[in-house]
């Protein structure tokens, strides 16, 4: 009982600090494209998305990798994560409005 | 017979046609190897030389040259677009209706400037990356009595330093006209720092601060108002103006978006070694067309384009190819005060530009005047 009710807090926590509960996500394989490619896809693919909807960026430029994070912040959609595989980086943001 | 035919007359596509005619000139002699290209105009652009025409430093007829005049007379050229590309049966059709059959093709179609894709940009900004845009805001500076300035940047763009240079001329020219206290430059880049590139974004940062240059990074461009004269970031920043200079987002041309899987954009999917198009070993991609993630640049076009040459001249002579491309380019960079500065690198050398010096800046108005050598295939 404990576990379920840890598990629900969870996901209302999840829910209220990122407002992407039960979401869409889209991929955009940007590796190999060079800085701000991956980004302008990124800012492009956000305006055909709906709000709460995730979109997974894949990109092995450095530049994309600092920057995403620092935009979000600007603009105010949420970077959900940014996870660093072998050889790209890997960035899920949510559409926030 | 070995046909080679050349989709594109820019630099990329003159200097691969001129560079097979000097490599097979004996092939072409005896009618063994025939080279065809294939362009939207009968005339050719030196395109870095808009920046000069801009500021009044060139006249237009300086850039230009007939195309033909440019070609080896052996070479067959027509001005005639291709239409659609097929790259299994190697049959290029124009907008003449002809067919164009060849054994190896290569495509160096450019780029093209789409403002249009930004809301209000085309009405309300200056650019100086075609002869027409170049000239219009030369005569709009020459009446310019000093106010608010805002060059701005999208990408993609090709020539990856005109950004900076032209930021920098401006200040010079402001000074020289006795307006640049009655003026400010505020240059916008879609990322946060001034260049895509970060040794060259951090090259530029103390260069700005020493000319007072003001800076909006993270900054992509959502619309202009012309009536307003007011430029909006997709990040709810908006910028007045009295001049907006605007650096267009590209794309690829046309007829290669909708002729080659794969090809979003109009930059077609490239080797970025071999410079074939993927999943071919006959057709080849050149200059601002391919996909490969570097700068846009002459410089690339030309050292892709040696490589193109030595590749096809190998093949046809011995079966083989020559060698990798290793992804080199190499950029001059006016800073204003007649200096200058450069930056190269390739695949695996990072840029690192240095301190302008005003040597560098004369080299590159020498080779302004030696690109016609370049374009022949001969430099």
């Amino acid at each position: 009982m404990i576990l379920i009710l840890t598990h629900i807090n969870s996901l209302i926590t999840y829910k209220l600090r990122y407002d992407c509960f039960m979401t869409e996500r889209k991929l955009i394989d940007a590796r190999g494209a060079a800085c701000p490619g991956p980004m302008m896809e990124l800012i492009a693919m956000l305006k055909l998305v709906e709000i709460g909807d995730e979109i997974e960026l894949l990109s092995n430029d450095p530049g994309t990798a600092s920057d995403v994070p620092t935009w979000c912040e600007k603009v105010g959609h949420k970077l959900i994560s940014k996870t660093k595989e072998e050889d790209h980086w890997a960035l899920i943001v949510c559409r926030a409005k | 017979m070995k046909k080679v035919l050349v989709i594109g007359g820019g630099m990329a596509g003159s200097i691969v046609a001129n560079g097979l005619a000097r490599k097979l000139s004996k092939e072409l002699n005896n009618g063994t190897v025939e080279i065809t290209v294939l362009s939207a105009t009968d005339k050719h652009l030196y395109q870095p030389g808009l920046l000069y025409l801009t500021f009044g430093r060139v006249t237009e007829s300086e850039l230009i040259r007939d195309q033909r005049g440019i070609l080896d007379n052996r070479i067959k050229f027509y001005v005639d677009p291709a239409t659609n590309i097929d790259t299994d049966t190697k049959k290029v059709t124009t907008k003449s209706g002809k067919v164009f059959e060849c054994d190896y093709m290569v495509i160096a179609t450019g780029s093209r400037l789409v403002p249009e894709n930004v809301p209000g940009l085309s009405e309300g900004a200056h650019n100086f990356y075609s002869i027409e845009g170049a000239k219009k805001l030369r005569d709009t500076l020459k009446t310019f009595e000093g106010g608010k300035v805002v060059v701005n940047v999208n990408a993609p763009h090709k020539c990856p330093v005109a950004p900076i240079e032209i930021t920098c001329m401006l200040h010079d020219f402001l000074n020289e006209k006795g307006v640049l206290d009655k003026s400010e430059i505020i240059y916008t880049y879609p990322v946060g720092r001034l260049h895509a590139m970060q040794p060259v974004a951090d090259w530029a940062v103390p260069e700005f601060e020493k000319l007072g240059i003001k800076s909006e990074t993270l900054f992509n461009t959502k619309e202009v108002d012309p009536s307003k004269k007011t430029i909006t970031s997709e990040e709810g920043v908006t910028l007045n103006y009295d001049l907006l200079i605007t650096i267009p987002p590209h794309k690829g041309q046309q007829v290669v978006e909708e002729s080659i899987e794969g090809a979003a954009g109009g930059w077609a999917p490239t080797d970025k070694k071999k410079l074939y198009l993927e999943g071919k070993t006959d057709v080849f991609i050149c200059g601002d067309t391919t996909n490969i993630p570097i700068s846009k640049a002459g410089s690339t076009a030309h050292f892709e384009a040696d490589t193109i040459v030595d590749n096809i001249s190998s093949l046809i002579k011995e079966g083989t190819i020559a060698r990798d491309y290793d992804g080199k380019v190499f950029c001059f960079i006016e800073t204003g005060k007649e200096e200058g500065s450069y930056v190269w690198f390739n695949y695996t050398t990072p840029p690192a530009p240095g301190l302008p010096t005003k040597a560098v800046h004369r080299f590159k108005l020498a080779y302004n005047k030696m690109y016609w050598l370049s374009a022949k295939g001969m430099l």
